[in-house]
């Protein structure tokens, strides 16, 4: 008799249709290599869906904020944009020897913008501004 | 979320944020690791919605996610390490479930520990199905294989596992 591999774990997960449904049944009916191997994929798959649920550190600026219209960059991206472009203009004129000419300023405000989705703790000049 | 709905980008951190950071973490072992790959993620999706066709989004947003994980590994050139246990113990006190009895009870840690001695491939199956919660169709179109591969790759990555952890 051949045994049932992987078929077991999509029997697990519920990718089976119903005809394969039926013959994993039946199999493990009559063999006790199979429900031993069932057991122990289930076991398996019962410890890493026990993982807990880890916070991201720092949280999500949005988080808890309403739905923003499509398109519409809420204030404090805005505000993270001008600090960006602002750090990056002081830059240039107080260290122009050390200034990458290649440096795209779209991507610094891009991955400025991103880290302060993640952390939101490195803005630190969102209060002034006031909202459209 | 429908098929035709096109999220924005603030909404896609929102929903979707911790969930790639639990991806990122389990498969690294690393909270540093974790938090740039988030970030990575959320800038190329930022710049990825602009040119988004709507579809599968979750197939879309996981391939991104994949893709941005592998080429950041790459770019580190860094292994994935063992993670210190502390901060990593469910220490709830909760009445454990059925779930967790059946499991052994593991420690999150040790468990942890056995996913990051998988090959890539099986760790990154197991993980997209049991700690995303993906379907393995979703699961082959993130990772680009066939379906066929996914399920051998998902039930010999568990064997594996269960063999670690026995």
């Amino acid at each position: 008799m051949s045994h049932l591999g992987d078929a077991l774990g999509a029997y697990l997960d519920g990718e089976v249709d119903d005809a394969e449904r039926s013959g994993v049944t039946a199999h493990l009916a009559e063999c006790e290599v199979c429900r031993a191997e069932l057991g122990d994929v289930s076991w398996a798959r019962s410890a890493v869906r026990g993982l807990p649920v880890l916070d991201l550190p720092g949280g999500l600026a949005v988080r808890g904020s309403r739905r923003p219209r499509r398109g519409f960059r809420p204030v404090w991206a805005w505000a993270a944009s001008a600090f960006a472009v602002t750090a990056l203009a002081l830059g240039l004129v107080i260290a122009p020897g050390q200034v990458d000419t290649a440096f795209d300023i779209g991507t610094l405000v891009d991955r400025h913008v991103a880290r302060v989705v993640v952390d939101p703790g490195i803005s630190t000049i969102r209060g002034p501004v006031n909202g459209p | 979320m429908p098929d035709d709905a096109v999220p924005s980008w603030e909404e896609v951190a929102r929903v979707h944020g911790r969930t790639i950071y639990n991806f990122a973490y389990r498969l690294t072992g690393n909270a540093d690791d974790a938090h740039d790959l988030v970030q990575e993620v959320l800038l190329r999706v930022r710049k990825g919605l602009l040119a988004y066709t709507p579809g599968s989004f979750e197939g879309w947003l996981w391939r991104i996610t994949r893709n941005a994980f592998l080429d950041e590994m790459r770019r580190r050139k860094r292994r994935p390490t063992v993670p210190l246990p502390e901060g990593d113990r469910d220490e709830t006190g909760a009445v454990p479930s059925p779930e967790d009895v059946l499991a052994g009870t593991r420690l999150s840690s040790e468990v942890q520990a056995a996913l990051l001695q998988l090959p890539y491939d099986f760790r990154e199956a197991v993980v997209l199905c049991d700690v995303v919660g993906l379907s393995y169709e979703e699961i082959a179109a993130a990772a680009d294989v066939p379906v066929g591969t996914v399920r051998s790759r998902i039930h010999r990555g568990r064997r594996m596992l269960k063999d670690l952890l026995a």
